[in-house]
């Protein structure tokens, strides 16, 4: 059972060990690359919203609420309700409610009161669509948006939907299928992660048509419903699906490869940058030598990413496959740029230049795949949860193992619920 | 797709060194004995499961669908008369017709496979939730001339306003108009369901004639799909029909636990019974129907019944896994006939009696969903499939 006992990277557990190394503090989470203070085991401060399958409770019983590192090293459980079916996406409210949404393809979309006060508000699906995943409330609170798929057509849609009852408004359709998650930018417009790949419903999840593949990041504008902009890469085997945004606007994408021949899988990008300069590009893996380092005991990253965050300018995402959470910053000083470029398409009349960062020594932990960030921007702090275990990472790369309760398998995102004490 | 567990690998793909290895794991292969102390079972692999799949289901139960369409259709022609609207008498033969039409499809579907998926037929036939206004702007369109709608004429009609769920709602709903427009329209839809169980039971029969013996690479696909799609059947049993309107009775506060509330399987027939039986039997059967006792000889080309999960499992030594499955759909048997109430004089009757209790269609799906767990977590990766309706990979 590990402790409450924070290590520098690189400690020894097993046949593993913690790569985070320096790479945390040399590459600073913060935003000047400054160490946090390395003050230690407060533990109990931060309330993740996640969701959850709970085998203690039984085959196929799923909840969703809040988890919290108590002074144990645990992460527990504080405040959970059970829900129908695997949930995926969570949202934090501002009165402190989730939004949790049903896996695609998803029944229902829900309200809930993690403390248990106030009465869930349920929707369900009229069957004409399926919810995919994940729901966002606007900035100014008035609007809610979900991504959907119409069961007629297959084609993607965002549902806007009344904050209160949670009711559908109208449909904008995205201009492709399968849009994942999606994110609201600076300016108050919607950014979707068009996946692109043709589910069926009598197929389940089962991708058809890989070779018509049409993955996108799009922006929509949110006066008009309308598709204002539309990015691809040139790789149509790549699945745009989730999406973190930084304070300056830039957008970092997990992505999962489509690739038939296992051996592209092996070596697709699973981040891709967007920024107003440079448009959409991907971000390959390290090459060969930091590669090596990072494939370690962890297996195949196998082009899954499964969760993003966003830590500073730059961008953590979880592969579970691998058991790595890899993190990729954006150089500060150009010259500092070895080997990250890309292919990708630029906005049109913008420069070609390419986003330039670097791979930092990744994380390892089993499956891992839910990320947030705590803290403020400059001492910021990355939360991973995997397998039985979940990780804090401080910014100066400190590394808090926490256990996570037995049977207790995470879903694939979480939120910051809030903070109760200080860091 | 991932390839099944297979010790019968590909010739062509053999190296001499590999051979060895190959003849060695045949002598200790599960093909020969189970290794438990239990009776030793034959070993099939995908071509076996492939055949007997299309031979012992999609071939039969695609002919008695289309047989059943057929005479749905037949039904509906000599209800509406030459231009009339139903009467009563007619109604109910129409009905009867309809119930039979809809099981008969329901446990085509209950694993669909092969013809049933690559015709994306459930989309055209059987679309949920039905849309009444769709079907009124149908009639109106569709259903004034002196003949019944041809399919061209359906082919501009959205699925919420066609197939079985729509002619359920015609026959069954009290708001439905009656009137001679709607019953040209009904015979239109009818003959569009009735063509395409046809061409379902052709192609199904075609499927079944392939040598799947010389097929491995596509055997072991369609191996692959069966799996998935069983799964996929479970859910639609576990979840869509009776998890999810529990769930949303739970949650709303409608009046839910009204048989004739669209959240329930079939709407407005509430023959919910006759939906859940015909899918689970199906589903039942492929887990753990008898396995074909053929001795250890060389295996025939086609089974000579149904290959069962169960004997799959068995036939690769996996004795507990198979006992643990066994055990689960028993319960899961169980459990679903406490949802079944005791045959009244006609199917109909017995089929429209009220719902079961919350806690009994609760227990029936919680049987289900340890069965879908089992298969989760023991069966399909013991198989070697990777499973598209799984809870286990990402998003």
């Amino acid at each position: 059972m590990p402790t409450a006992t924070e290590q520098p990277g690189r400690v020894a557990r097993g046949r593993r060990h913690w790569l985070v190394g320096g790479a945390l503090a040399v590459a600073g989470l913060g935003a000047a690359g400054r160490l946090a203070a390395s003050s230690t085991s407060s533990t109990s401060s931060v309330r993740l919203a996640a969701t959850w399958e709970d085998r203690h409770a039984g085959p196929g019983r799923f909840a969703a609420g809040l988890l919290q590192a108590d002074a144990s090293g645990a992460l527990v459980v504080r405040g959970a309700l059970a829900v129908p079916g695997r949930a995926h996406g969570v949202w934090v409210e501002a009165d402190g409610r989730l939004l949790v949404v049903a896996r695609r393809p998803g029944d229902w979309l829900a309200r809930l009161d993690p403390a248990g006060r106030r009465t869930p508000v349920w929707q369900w699906s009229d069957g004409e669509t399926v919810f995919n995943g994940h729901v966002l409330t606007a900035r100014d609170g008035r609007t809610l948006y979900t991504t959907e798929t119409d069961r007629q057509t297959g084609q993607g849609l965002i549902g806007v939907r009344d904050p209160a009852s949670l009711a559908l408004v109208e449909h904008w359709p995205v201009g492709g299928l399968d849009p994942h998650e999606l994110c609201e930018g600076p300016d108050g417009s919607l950014w979707v992660a068009v996946g692109g790949i043709e589910l069926r419903p009598e197929t389940g999840r089962a991708r058809h048509r890989l070779d018509a593949m049409a993955s996108s990041l799009a922006r929509i504008d949110t006066a008009t419903g309308q598709v204002t902009g539309r990015w691809t890469l040139p790789d149509s085997r790549l699945s745009l699906r989730h999406l973190a945004i930084t304070p300056r606007g830039r957008i970092g994408i997990a992505m999962q490869a489509e690739h038939d021949d296992p051996a592209q899988r092996a070596k697709a990008p699973v981040l891709a940058v967007w920024d107003p300069d440079r448009g959409l590009q991907a971000v390959p893996l390290p090459d060969a030598g930091p590669r090596a380092a990072i494939d370690g005991e962890g297996g195949l990253i196998d082009g899954y990413g499964g969760s993003i965050a966003a830590v500073g300018e730059g961008f953590v995402v979880s592969c579970p496959r691998a058991g790595l959470a890899l993190h990729w910053r954006l150089n500060d000083n150009a010259h500092e740029v070895a080997q990250d470029v890309v292919h990708g398409s630029a906005p049109e009349g913008a420069s070609a230049r390419a986003v330039t960062g670097s791979w930092l020594p990744p994380l390892a932990l089993d499956q891992v795949c839910p990320l947030a960030v705590s803290g403020p921007p400059a001492h910021p702090v990355l939360w991973a949860g995997g397998i039985g275990e979940a990780c804090r990472v401080r910014a100066d790369a400190r590394v808090l193992r926490l256990s996570v309760v037995d049977g207790m398998r995470l879903d694939n995102h979480w939120a910051i619920h809030g903070v109760t004490g200080s860091h | 797709m991932p390839m099944p567990d297979r010790a019968l690998m590909s010739a062509r793909a053999m190296t001499p060194s590999s051979f060895l290895v190959l003849l060695a794991l045949l002598l200790v292969s599960p093909t020969v004995t189970a290794q438990s102390s239990t009776v030793a079972a034959p070993y099939y692999g995908p071509e076996a499961f492939a055949a007997a799949a299309t031979a012992h289901f999609g071939a039969p139960l695609s002919a008695r669908f289309d047989r059943a369409a057929s005479a749905l259709a037949a039904r509906m022609t000599s209800a509406c008369g030459r231009g009339g609207s139903l009467d009563a008498a007619g109604r109910g033969a129409a009905r009867d017709a309809w119930l039979s039409a809809a099981n008969a499809w329901e446990a085509l579907d209950a694993v669909a496979q092969g013809p049933t998926l690559t015709r994306r037929s459930a989309r055209s036939i059987d679309f949920r939730p039905v849309r009444p206004r769709l079907i009124v702007a149908a009639i109106k369109t569709h259903g004034q001339g002196a003949m019944p709608p041809t399919m061209a004429d359906l082919e501009r009609v959205g699925s919420p306003a066609k197939g079985l769920p729509a002619l359920e709602w015609l026959l069954w709903d009290t708001a439905a108009p009656g009137d001679a427009a709607s019953c040209r329209y009904a015979v239109g839809v009818a003959g569009q369901v009735a063509a395409e169980a046809s061409a379902l039971a052709r192609e199904h029969a075609a499927d079944a004639a392939r040598p799947w013996a010389d097929e491995g690479e596509a055997a072991a696909a369609r191996s692959a799909e069966i799996v998935n799609q069983w799964l996929g059947g479970l859910e639609a049993l576990r979840w869509r029909q009776l998890g999810k309107p529990l769930a949303i009775r739970e949650t709303t506060e409608a009046a839910a636990s009204d048989p004739h509330k669209d959240i329930w399987p079939r709407p407005p027939s509430a023959t919910h019974r006759d939906a859940w039986r015909a899918r689970w039997d199906v589903l039942r059967s492929l887990a753990v129907g008898p396995a074909p006792t053929n001795g250890f000889g060389r295996q025939p080309a086609v089974p000579p019944a149904v290959v069962s999960l169960e004997a799959l499992l068995r036939g690769r030594g996996l004795a507990d896994a198979a006992d643990g499955w066994a055990s689960r759909t028993a319960t899961a048997e169980r459990a679903m006939a406490a949802l079944m109430v005791p045959a009244g004089p006609t199917a109909a009757t017995a089929a429209t009696a009220a719902l079961p209790s919350p806690a009994v269609m609760q227990a029936a799906v919680d049987a289900l969903g340890a069965l879908r767990a089992f298969m989760q977590d023991q069966l399909a990766p013991a198989l070697k499939i990777a499973l598209g309706f799984s809870d286990a990979d990402g998003d």
